[in-house]
Formats: structure tokens, sequence, C-alpha cells
């Protein structure tokens, strides 16, 4: 009965009305959304960056700089950025956000710490797609102790199916080969970018 | 008001979205492979749900009959957007984990189905029950799959492991078939419960029922 009532109070499907409505609501739904988006984007940008410098952080040593601002673009790969940690004006290290576009779950990425005789620090996963209890213990520190203290000497690495040294994770061989192919990446990138500061 | 209760607790069981009505199973397989992505991704529908039915019960009036899909999904969008800003701002790391299915919510056929089921022909407050009813009755699915999955499969229930690190758990239940396997188990779980208690119902009911049968036969 309510449904018979609201029937004739709606408004007709007149294509005036319709075109009139249907502006209205975009109109409105976009402003909410312009708004929404000016109220929430420093705080999204702002989460990106805290990110990147725990990052930063955790695979680093000591540095008095912002590496986040003095960033640059690898020579060798316009889709690696370096990130140079210096103290009282010495480079101590370099951060290498680096990738790998062959991980099971699409594209993966790193972030790499190098000290500065090139030697790798410790890398930390930012980003990937990989699955839940099997590719994702990339991020495991029983995976990615084994790269600690790798001498530029040890590059290019490669996991042991592929004759290397590294043990890849049980099930997971793709993920594993992605992971090493982004730390490679990110050694060529660091030490290109060493031999040009020098 | 009679029907207010029964409104309010739809949603769980008897008209239950996933269990029963089985919409919205994209997110629910999806996401759903710990109790917490469950239990964010399910208070994130409510929270589109909620605001979606209210809005459309108000303007069910002025919105012409030939163009009411679009104009509903014109507000479920803008809600999903909202949404996924806000958590991206205040709850990233939650964000991350639910990925593309945030954005996936304005394709739910939950949120239009009860916009078109219900907000459209219901009043304010009674949108508003039913938002809160149904959305709740999915996140309350999407939880109890989400812990089932995450105690078989990693052995943890939200993030607090249960057994050893390192210890061998059913993989399979984090993984997209376990999804459908543990979905499976408990739709018919659910079934075989409603059906045990409707036929309680009726035994109990049988008496009183079968006296005046003969009178409405005669009438």
């Amino acid at each position: 009965m309510s449904d018979q009532v609201q029937k004739s109070k709606q408004l007709a499907s007149t294509f005036p009305n319709m075109v009139m409505i249907m502006t209205l609501l975009a109109v409105i739904s976009a402003g909410a959304l312009g708004l929404t988006y000016t109220g929430t984007a420093e705080r999204i940008a702002q989460n990106a960056l805290e990110k990147q410098k725990a990052a930063l952080g955790a695979v680093l040593p000591s540095f008095t700089n912002d590496p986040v601002s003095e960033a640059v673009v690898s020579s060798v790969d316009g889709r690696i950025t370096l990130y140079p940690a210096m103290e009282n004006g010495r480079l101590t290290g370099l951060g290498v956000q680096s990738y790998s576009d062959r991980a099971f779950g699409g594209s993966l990425t790193l972030m790499a710490g190098f000290d500065s005789q090139g030697k790798l620090l410790t890398a930390q996963a930012l980003q990937h797609a990989e699955t839940p209890g099997l590719g994702s213990k990339i991020t495991l520190a029983s995976f990615v102790s084994q790269f600690e203290g790798l001498v530029p000497a040890a590059f290019p690495l490669a996991v042991t199916r592929d004759g290397g040294q590294v043990d890849s994770i049980t099930a997971a061989t793709i993920s594993s080969r992605a992971y090493v192919e982004a730390l490679n990446r990110a050694q060529a990138a660091a030490q290109a970018y060493f031999q040009e500061v020098q | 008001m009679i029907n207010l209760k029964q409104n309010l607790t739809k949603g769980f069981i008897k008209e239950n979205p996933v269990f029963v009505l089985l919409l919205g199973m994209c997110p629910t397989l999806g996401v759903t492979t710990s109790g917490m992505n469950g239990l964010g991704m399910g208070l994130a529908t409510t929270a589109v749900l909620l605001a979606s039915n209210m809005v459309i019960s108000l303007i069910k009036n002025i919105i012409p009959d030939k163009v009411r899909i679009p104009a509903y999904i014109v507000v479920i969008a803008s809600f999903v957007t909202i949404i996924d800003l806000s958590m991206s701002a205040y709850v990233p790391a939650l964000h991350e984990q639910l990925g593309l299915f945030i954005p996936l919510i304005v394709v739910n056929c939950i949120i239009l189905g009860r916009a078109e089921a219900f907000a459209s022909k219901n009043g304010l407050f009674a949108s508003f029950i039913d938002g809160i009813s149904m959305g709740l009755g999915f996140a309350f699915a999407l939880t109890l799959l989400g812990v089932i999955r995450e105690i078989l499969g990693s052995g943890a229930v939200f993030g607090f492991p249960l057994v050893a690190e390192g210890s061998a758990t059913m993989l399979l239940f984090v993984m997209p078939p376990g999804a459908f396997i543990a979905l499976g188990l408990l739709i018919a779980g659910v079934r075989s419960l409603t059906n045990l208690s409707a036929r309680l119902a009726v035994q109990n009911s049988r008496t009183p029922v079968v006296s005046p049968e003969p009178a409405g036969g005669k009438a």
C-alpha cells in the first residue's frame, strides 16, 4: 500500500527530470569527494612517506640527512630510486628501492640498504602480492637474513636451483627468484652510483 | 514496530547475505584469509551500506524511475570512495591488506540489492535498521569465514598464533580453493541448522495446528 503512495509521489521519468536529477547527484557527489580528498590527501601522503622512512631506517646505517628529499633516480634503471645516507657530509650508505616484475603475484618492490663499501646490509619488501603462507615468506627474517653482509663479489645472486647460493623458500621458488632479481638490480644500481660519486 | 526486531536480526541468519542470499561472493572469497581482514572488509561494507541505504531512502522520491540504478550507483560509488580515502588515511595497514577489494565494494551486489529491494521502498529509519542488520550480518559471515581459514591455514586467531612458528598448517585454507571449501562447509552447516530449527518449530506447533484443521476444512 505504502508502495503505491510513494509511486504517485515519485518524480516522473521525463527527460528534463532525469537530466536534472543526475546532474544534481553528480555535482553533490563530486563536491563530497573533493572535500574528502582535500581532507585526507595530506595524511595519505604522510603515511606513504613514513612507510618509506621506516623502511630506510631499517636497512641503512646511521644517517643525519634526509635521504627521501635527496633521492635520485638511478642512471642504470629509471624505475630504481636511490636514497643516499649521509653523516656529516660523508656518504655512509645507500638505500635502493628496487623491483621485479616476475614475482608470482605480479610485481614486488623492496628496499635494500648498502654500506659505503657496497656491502649489502639488509633488505625489506615494500610491496608484494605473493601467496599468503608461501611466497609471502620473503618478508621473514629466516629468508632475508641470508642476504645480510653479502659483498659485491657475491653478486649476481641466484637461487640454488639456478646454480646459485641462495636458499629459496620451499614451494615458492618463483617468489624467491623475483626477490633475488630485485636484489641483483639494486646491487647493480648501487655499484653504478658509488662509481659515479667517487 | 513489530518488524523492528525482525528487521534487525534477519541479516545474521535468516537472510544472511553470504550464507543464505549468496550475495557479495567476490570479497567474501577474496579477502577472508584472516579474521582481521574479514572483519575490516565487513565493517567497511557495513559503513557503505548504512550510508547508501539512508541516502537512497531519503532521495527515493526525487529519483525518476528510469534512472534509479545509475543514480544509486553514483551514491554508492561516492560513499565507497570516501571510505577508501578515509581508510587509506587512518588505517593504512588494513587498507593495504584489503587493497583492490575496497573500491570493489561499489559492485558488491548486496549494496545495490538492498538499495533496490529495501531502501527505495522504505523510510529512513527502517532503511537504517536494514543497513545495520545486513551489514553486520555480512561482517559476521566474513569474520567467521576469516577466523576459520586463519585457524586452519595459519594456526592463528586474529594474528595471535595458536601453534609454534614453523609447524605445518593446512596452507590450502589461506589460498583461494580453501576459501571455496570453507565457505561451502559453512553454508551447509548454516542450512542444516536452519532446517533443524524449522523442523523443531513445526513439531512444536503441530498439536495446536492439527486440532482446528477439521473446522478449517468445513468452512
